[in-house]
């Protein structure tokens, strides 16, 4: 029974205000894995570049019309549903993701959508919970991020192994992911590695909410009742990578990600 | 006394409110009761749009109803933007019996535009002309200030109906060119009417304009003026069922047609003017029509 935290990241170049399809990113699929498990939306945050609204529509939700149709701030990319599990997704479902913005010609508009399978045959990711965490913490370290100006606002970008700003990690070691902080706002950043499955584990690029980011992963475990706190080993270090969904402006960030040693 | 709970929950505070969702009435187990619509998709099959328009950067919109296997009825809505010529759109219901679409053009109506709507299921996720298609269950024209769909009117075929009345203005063509008109892609017209003028220069010739319609390569319809337009001067032409004129006209030459005449795509309407000389200028073409759309050239 192999649960996975999985991300889908769409982008849309010159949105229409009344709103136009956007399409997965290089990588991604708005079709849903399949899987014999439960699928779980558990967020979703739009980086654009004009007041507007993102929908998420499909057949399996409650409407196939407006579905989840959310206002949007001006590059705030914030968490815009509850903090619990109150959409499920479905095998092989094809998302229909919309974004109004009206920004005008060359303007991005990335969506991320930040999903959780109970059970993804094939995949092995390490997760736990609050509770592990708090018997299993040691010491707290952090991990730079600063890959410099991205290449692109509308593909993942900016790679950057965990290690190559600095090679702390304790090698032996397991170490989980609690929060981040994050410099500038960006669609969002990504880890991936062995430890995650190869899929990307998301976290919305919102830097005034550091307060929040601080504890992303915690909070989201604590509120949604799941092991949603990825654990990466050290040993892994030079194949686990650190990405972002930037946007049209291309800002160079620069982030921390806020690891715990566990013991 | 209070006992338990924190402050303003139960036993202390009211009781929650008492949760009202009221399932439908009417239920009904699909294996045991087969829905009266016959058309059920599966995950991977799509509902296909094929539309032809004669319209600019049109958006249609489709809204549709679907039953699940659980005895939802539950709705969807398509949006198709920025439609100019032909396109293809497609949607899918995960799994059910299709209930109903309507579809309508919501971005406004010029004159003489209109829009072709053909409903399709297919298995191929962003089909196109050549994508195989397995079933045609409606077509018909989607109007903007109202609605067609599926159940509903009788499907029509594109070519079906009176048409839809267009009046053309047609290029206005270098000196000393004749009028050149072509039908274009996927159309097919009843030629109504046609009027140009012809501006001459002080060269002097007498000209004699001819109206000829052209396959392309060949022409089928030769129709003279029969009076002549000297030098300097400014004449209108109307195409007409008539016999030739013997004096000069009030108005326009005629310049005789077989009115009305229907054309199919890459036809031409010209215009071919006997002594035209370099600086002759036609000018205004205008024509009325019938259009419909057409699949096959």
């Amino acid at each position: 029974m192999p649960p996975a935290i999985d991300t889908i990241t769409a982008t849309v170049t010159a949105a229409a205000a009344g709103g136009t399809a956007a399409a997965a990113v290089a990588g991604d699929s708005l079709i849903v894995r399949s899987t014999s498990g439960r699928v779980r939306l558990l967020n979703a945050w739009i980086d654009t570049d004009a007041l507007g609204f993102v929908q998420v529509t499909s057949p399996k939700l409650h409407d196939n019309t407006r579905g989840l149709r959310l206002r949007t701030q001006v590059h705030q990319p914030f968490p815009l549903l509850p903090f619990e599990a109150m959409q499920d997704l479905y095998p092989v479902d094809t998302l229909a993701l919309t974004v109004g913005s009206a920004a005008g010609a060359g303007k991005i508009d990335n969506t991320m959508l930040m999903v959780y399978y109970d059970d993804l045959s094939g995949v092995q990711q390490t997760l736990i919970d609050v509770p592990t965490l708090q018997k299993r913490k040691l010491e707290t370290v952090t991990v730079e991020y600063a890959p410099g100006a991205p290449a692109s606002g509308s593909t993942y970008s900016g790679l950057a192994a965990i290690n190559a700003q600095s090679d702390l990690l304790k090698r032996g070691s397991s170490y989980a992911l609690v929060g981040y902080q994050v410099s500038g706002n960006v669609t969002g950043i990504t880890l991936r590695g062995a430890d995650s499955g190869n899929l990307r584990i998301p976290m919305p690029g919102w830097s005034p909410a550091g307060f929040a980011s601080a504890s992303w992963f915690y909070d989201l475990s604590n509120y949604f009742g799941l092991p949603l706190i990825p654990v990466f080993q050290a040993n892994n270090s030079p194949a686990i990578f650190i990405e972002q969904i930037s946007n049209d402006l291309l800002a160079a960030i620069t982030a921390s990600l806020i690891f715990v040693r566990l013991g | 006394m209070a006992v338990g709970g924190a402050p303003n929950t139960p036993p202390n505070g009211p009781a929650p409110s008492q949760i009202q969702t009221a399932p439908n009435l009417v239920a009904f187990d699909p294996k045991q009761v087969v829905p009266s619509q016959q058309i059920y998709l599966q995950r991977n099959d799509q509902i296909a749009f094929n539309i032809l328009t004669n319209g600019t950067s049109i958006a249609m919109r489709i809204n549709y109803r679907w039953l699940t296997p659980d005895g939802e009825i539950k709705e969807g809505e398509l949006d198709i933007p920025f439609i100019s010529g032909s396109a293809f759109a497609t949607l899918g219901i995960y799994e059910g019996w299709l209930l109903s679409f309507a579809a309508r053009v919501t971005s406004g109506a010029p004159l003489g535009q209109w829009t072709f709507l053909q409903a399709l299921i297919t298995r191929t996720p962003n089909p196109n002309q050549q994508s195989p298609m397995h079933a045609l269950f409606w077509s018909g024209f989607v109007y903007s200030f109202t609605a067609n769909g599926w159940p509903g009117l009788p499907a029509k075929e594109i070519a079906d109906g009176a048409g839809v009345l267009r009046s053309i203005t047609g290029t206005t063509p270098v000196a000393g060119v004749d009028i050149s008109e072509i039908v274009p892609a996927q159309r097919r017209w009843i030629l109504l009417a046609f009027k140009a003028t012809l501006t001459t220069s002080a060269t002097v010739a007498n000209r004699t304009p001819v109206l000829q319609l052209v396959d392309g390569a060949n022409g089928f319809f030769r129709g003279g003026a029969t009076l002549l337009q000297a030098a300097s001067s400014t004449q209108g032409y109307s195409a007409m069922n008539q016999l030739p004129q013997t004096t000069a006209p009030l108005f326009d030459i005629v310049l005789s047609c077989p009115l009305p005449v229907s054309l199919k795509t890459g036809l031409r309407i010209q215009t071919s003017t006997n002594a035209i000389q370099a600086g002759d200028q036609w000018s205004a073409p205008q024509y009325t029509v019938l259009e419909w759309g057409t699949w096959d050239s």
